[in-house]
């Protein structure tokens, strides 16, 4: 794995591939994805009778596949996918090498932070697990949902139904099937429902929102049930410094913050969701509305003075944790929100803010006019692409890479920023 | 004696009796609109101006609804009904004579000619026994009508029988008298009941033609 | 009144295990103490008039003034505020059964009640306060069930909803050589979502609609994640947390993937949970993306030259609307426009548009399943009645719960006619020639 800071960073534009030249050895080829260094440009293709591969800079796959999807390139810029093998087997095919394992079916391809550690939701005979680097669960069950890697990969984990349930039993239902497992093995917990477990960065400890009855909504974290009940939650998450839980939650019809089973923030919003912590814990952010169609941000529990009517979407910390960036939407109008200040001009779509390591600027991908570029500290790069990826800032803070397709020819360019 | 409680409860009872029926329908009114802020926002943050007088205009033009088409009869009586009980009260030169006895109007007030009183009075009679009687015949009324709904119509209906005749001489005193009371008692408790409809029927109105119309894009007639 | 109870362990064993305290507790906060201004007000105007019997379908069929819709507010919120936590169990175990079989939450009756009335929220609200003494029928309470777990309607799995896509891409491939459902894919300006019972029943649905985005040329994509369903059988059986739940999560879905609007298929209670009642619930004023139903998408493409009559449908049809759709968005013309156009032997059936009866299956009725097909399409006998006059051989009906309902209904009362999605139509009768070629 090539270390970001030993990208190519010169200030320049190549064009990585001319896509007409790719040669035309296929009847189709899908959506393109790039590397995150921008080096590589890949695609699923389709070879005829119904053979799919991949093409990666101008140069196919060797082997073919009954059917190949989900690509995806790591952190690391390793290019998987998932495959449809001869024996009617599925799975992971990591920079052309097969795992060993094959199942009945694959999903949910995902990868640890740094991208060493792959991981992929499983069925084998009507059961479901997870698979890691290609080591499958010990256990696997009648159902399960939410699989989720660690972010470094060391454990895996998913919501499981621990039990089968005949049709229409309402009643064993409520007395709660499910658990969370990790690594195969489950919670002695059982619950009416769980979702979205949150790994903590070192991996060692689970959140989930969860239901201990029809009504009664809490947090559950490693197994254990929070005391207090709330008529609803929404996706906890785990302060990164003390390893403390915070939640929004819903007593009435009003939503506030609990932390680790307390009330911290008492209710009073219509909605509040999305709730994240700075990188470093000391900050919190979520997005609230304050009333019907009243859409802003709450950080560290005082809310913004902008506000927008359709949308609040996509909010993101700076690394220092001192500011914090957001689409906001107006009916067909998308702004970018940051520090609590709108960015002069509308676009089609805004899409996820990037800060830069140093925290003092911040990039943004966005649409206008069926074309894409990135707006940096509020303004908007004359130039636009058919295709964009997301802007990556250098570890210096001074320059930006772009990834961009425009007149069919893959590019990648290094781009200072200004001030 | 008769005629001292008379003069009472046309003088200075009345004017106590409309004061509380005034005070009473705001309070009412103002109760459901300041629930609502606590306790529905829903319905003032859909509420649409367009859409309510879309609504309210709609069904007020006769027969524009179809369901009028469908019960012609009900809606045609219903409609002559409530035009006779409104009008009758308010511009009968009785009435007004005995309010220009007490205030001094700063305007000539419009009233109605006595014959065509006396005949909206007859059809306000006619069309109430109408609908008091649809309520015991026709059988999905029948079925959701309590005795409740049976004495206030009933209610509504003394104050034009016992003017009707009355205005004839029938009666004498005592009949004027029972007159005025019952007037008077329906104003006391009108705000009260399902009489409330004339105030309460264009808030539920409103808020279904907004809905119908800013947001669902149909029609509600 | 005379109702038998029902052979539902939902509702009889719900009663066996009822709470009194939960009982009050539910009363004080949907109808008395915390209850919504709405609820009140409705109880104060009504004037007990009867003017809504004709306005329901279960009452033009029965004559029997117990179905109609102020009788079922009779029989349930003001029998609660009479008896208030006294009320006795069987009694409870029946205001389940009107609440959740006996209305279909259409609203045609608000456009009958000369104030408005709307019976359908107080038949929601009813539900609501069943759901929270826990006595609901077994069949729609599994439904929500399986939302909860799976964030779909029909406890289809993960993998199972991305293999039927993937399915139905590759026989759509036979007639289609270049034919794509792009899974996952960003940026594009239409988040397709359909219905649990699509991947389950009637996937030939996602082959039909993957045909005509492809021939149209439409930029689309569905996701592999859970989202992909659009149904809210949690909104009909009262559980808003849920509804609330799975509106998010789908609309979350189409986020992420950073799609222009969300298409939805032939489905009328998901578009109803989607644009209105689970989006308000959520907090949005209005949806957060714009919300495109099968019909308004069609119109579109058709007006847009997108589609095009290949050949015309040879059969008399005629047209059902949809509560949801027609009473609800007024997709009505739109729906005529691409009728019309495949189908020059287009009949109307009487009454139509806004003032169409109800298919009986919806508001989540059908999905309480077989203990009460029997109400449900005996109390539809006015729309068998309203079908027959039409003597049409193919009734269009954009909707799931009303193809259900119709089918259920035309069997029973023998009328020979054909139910058809307008999808179905299209994709028989477009010109599939112009599909492009890379």
């Amino acid at each position: 794995m090539v270390e970001k800071k030993d990208w190519d960073w010169e200030i320049e534009s190549r064009v990585i591939v001319e896509l007409l030249d790719c040669p035309l050895r296929y009847i189709w080829r899908e959506e393109p994805k790039v590397s995150p260094d921008g080096e590589k440009i890949a695609f699923i293709i389709n070879e005829g009778e119904n053979k799919f591969s991949v093409c990666q800079n101008k140069t196919h796959w060797e082997e073919a596949y009954d059917k190949v999807w989900s690509l995806k390139y790591g952190p690391d810029g390793r290019l998987s996918v998932l495959a449809l093998t001869d024996e009617g087997r599925w799975t992971v095919v990591t920079e052309q090498v097969p795992w060993e394992n094959s199942f009945d079916f694959a999903w949910e391809l995902q990868f640890s932070t740094d991208g060493s550690q792959i991981g992929v939701a499983i069925q084998n005979e009507q059961q479901y697990g997870m698979a890691v680097n290609d080591v499958l669960w010990p256990t696997l069950y009648p159902n399960a949902n939410h699989f989720t890697l660690s972010p470094k990969g060391n454990h895996s984990a998913a919501v499981v139904q621990t039990q089968n349930l005949s049709q229409g039993d309402i009643f064993k239902y409520q007395e709660g099937v499910f658990s969370v497992a990790i690594d195969g093995q489950t919670w002695d917990t059982k619950l009416v429902n769980i979702w979205t477990p949150i790994f903590d960065h070192q991996g060692k400890h689970i959140c989930a929102q969860c239901r201990t009855s029809l009504y009664t909504y809490t947090i559950v974290v490693d197994g254990k049930v929070w005391d207090k009940e709330f008529s609803s939650v929404w996706r906890p998450a785990f302060n990164p410094a003390t390893r403390s839980c915070m939640a929004p939650v819903r007593i009435g019809k009003k939503w506030g913050l609990a932390q680790d089973g307390e009330i911290i923030l008492t209710p009073r919003f219509y909605q509040m969701w999305n709730f994240i912590f700075s990188p470093l814990g000391d900050s919190w952010a979520a997005i609230v509305a304050t009333d019907l169609g009243k859409w802003t941000v709450c950080i560290n529990g005082s809310t913004w003075k902008t506000h927008f009517e359709t949308l609040v979407y996509d909010i993101t910390f700076s690394p220092d944790g001192q500011r914090i960036a957001a689409a906001g939407k107006n009916k067909d109008k998308w702004f970018v929100l940051v520090d609590d200040q709108v960015w002069n001009e509308s676009f089609d779509m805004v899409f996820e803010p990037v800060f830069s390591p140093d925290s003092k600027h911040l990039a943004v991908k966005v649409e206008k006019n069926g074309a894409y570029t990135y707006a940096i500290d509020g303004k908007v790069l004359p130039h636009s692409f058919d295709q964009l990826w997301m802007p990556v800032f250098s570890p210096d803070s001074k320059k930006i890479l772009l990834r961009g397709i425009t007149e069919n020819q893959y590019l990648r360019a290094v781009i200072p920023v200004e001030g | 004696m008769f005629y001292s409680i008379y003069t009472f409860l046309v003088e200075e009872a009345f004017f106590y009796v409309f004061s509380f029926f005034c005070i009473a329908i705001i309070f009412r009114l103002a109760y459901f609109t300041l629930h609502s802020l606590q306790n529905d926002p829903i319905v003032l943050k859909f509420f649409n101006l367009k859409y309510a007088l879309r609504s309210l205009i709609n069904w007020t033009i006769p027969f524009k609804a179809r369901n009028m088409r469908l019960n012609p009869i009900t809606f045609f009586v219903s409609y002559l009904f409530h035009i006779c009980i409104i009008l009758v009260p308010i511009f009968y030169s009785g009435h007004i004579f005995i309010l220009e006895e007490y205030i001094d109007l700063p305007f000539e007030p419009p009233m109605l000619p006595d014959i065509l009183s006396d005949v909206l009075t007859f059809l306000a009679l006619v069309s109430g026994i109408f609908l008091l009687l649809r309520r015991i015949i026709y059988p999905p009324a029948r079925y959701v009508s309590s005795s409740k709904d049976f004495g206030l119509l009933l209610l509504v209906l003394i104050p034009f029988l016992t003017g009707f005749l009355a205005v004839r001489g029938i009666g004498g005193d005592f009949l004027l008298f029972l007159h005025v009371l019952s007037a008077e008692l329906l104003l006391l408790i009108l705000p009260f009941t399902r009489i409330m409809h004339m105030f309460l029927g264009l808030f539920s109105r409103s808020y279904t033609g907004s809905e119908f119309g800013a947001i669902r894009h149909a029609k509600d007639w | 009144m005379k109702r038998e109870l029902a052979q539902d362990i939902g509702l009889r064993e719900g009663i066996k295990r009822i709470d009194r305290g939960k009982i009050k507790k539910a009363i004080d906060l949907l109808f008395t103490k915390k209850a919504e201004t709405r609820l009140k007000l409705y109880t104060s105007t009504c004037i007990h008039c009867g003017l809504c019997a004709e306005a329901c379908h279960f009452y033009m069929s029965h004559k029997d003034p117990s179905y109609m819709p102020i009788a079922k507010v009779q029989n349930t919120i003001w029998k609660l505020l009479k008896e208030g936590a006294n009320v006795n169990n069987q009694d409870l175990a029946l205001i389940a059964q009107i609440a959740y079989t006996e209305c279909n939450l259409c609203r045609r009756c608000s456009m009958y009640c000369p104030f408005g009335i709307d019976i359908a929220y107080q038949m929601a609200m009813v539900r609501r306060f069943c759901h929270l003494i826990g006595v609901t029928p077994q069949y729609i309470q599994d439904t929500a069930h399986s939302h909860a777990a799976t964030m779909n309607q029909m406890w289809v799995k993960e993998d199972e909803w991305i293999d039927s896509v993937q399915w139905q891409e590759e026989e759509a491939r036979e007639e289609l050589p270049y034919l794509r459902i792009p899974l996952e894919k960003y940026e594009a300006d239409v988040f397709y979502s359909v219905i649990g019972p699509e991947p389950k029943f009637r996937s030939q649905l996602i082959y039909q609609a993957a045909v005509i985005m492809n021939v149209a040329g439409v930029n689309w994509t569905m996701p592999a994640t859970p989202g992909w369903d659009n149904s809210d059988m949690a909104m009909y059986v009262g559980d808003y947390e849920l509804m609330g739940r799975l509106k998010k999560i789908h609309f979350e879905t189409a986020l992420r993937l950073k799609c222009k609007k969300i298409v939805m298929g032939e489905c009328g209670h998901a578009f109803r949970s989607v644009y209105d009642t689970g989006t308000r619930w959520l907090g949005w004023k209005e949806p957060p993306l714009p919300i495109i139903h099968a019909v308004q998408f069609y119109y579109e493409l058709f007006k847009a030259g997108k589609i095009k009559v290949g050949k015309t449908y040879p059969k008399k049809v005629t047209f059902h609307d949809p509560c949801n759709i027609v009473r609800g968005r007024g997709l009505q013309e739109m729906a005529r426009t691409v009728v019309k156009a495949f189908c020059p032997d287009f009949v109307e059936m009487h009454p139509n548009r806004e003032h169409n009866y109800c298919c009986s299956a919806g508001g989540g009725v059908i999905n309480c399943g077989p203990p009460y097909k029997k109400t449900r399409v005996k109390g539809n006998k006015v729309k068998a009645e309203q079908l027959k006059r039409t003597e049409a051989e193919v009734v269009i009906a954009p909707c799931h719960n009303c193809h259900g309902g119709l089918e259920d209904i035309i069997h029973h009362y023998g009328l020979n006619m054909e139910i058809k999605f307008l999808g179905d139509i299209i994709y028989e009768c477009m010109d599939k020639s112009t599909h492009p070629e890379e």
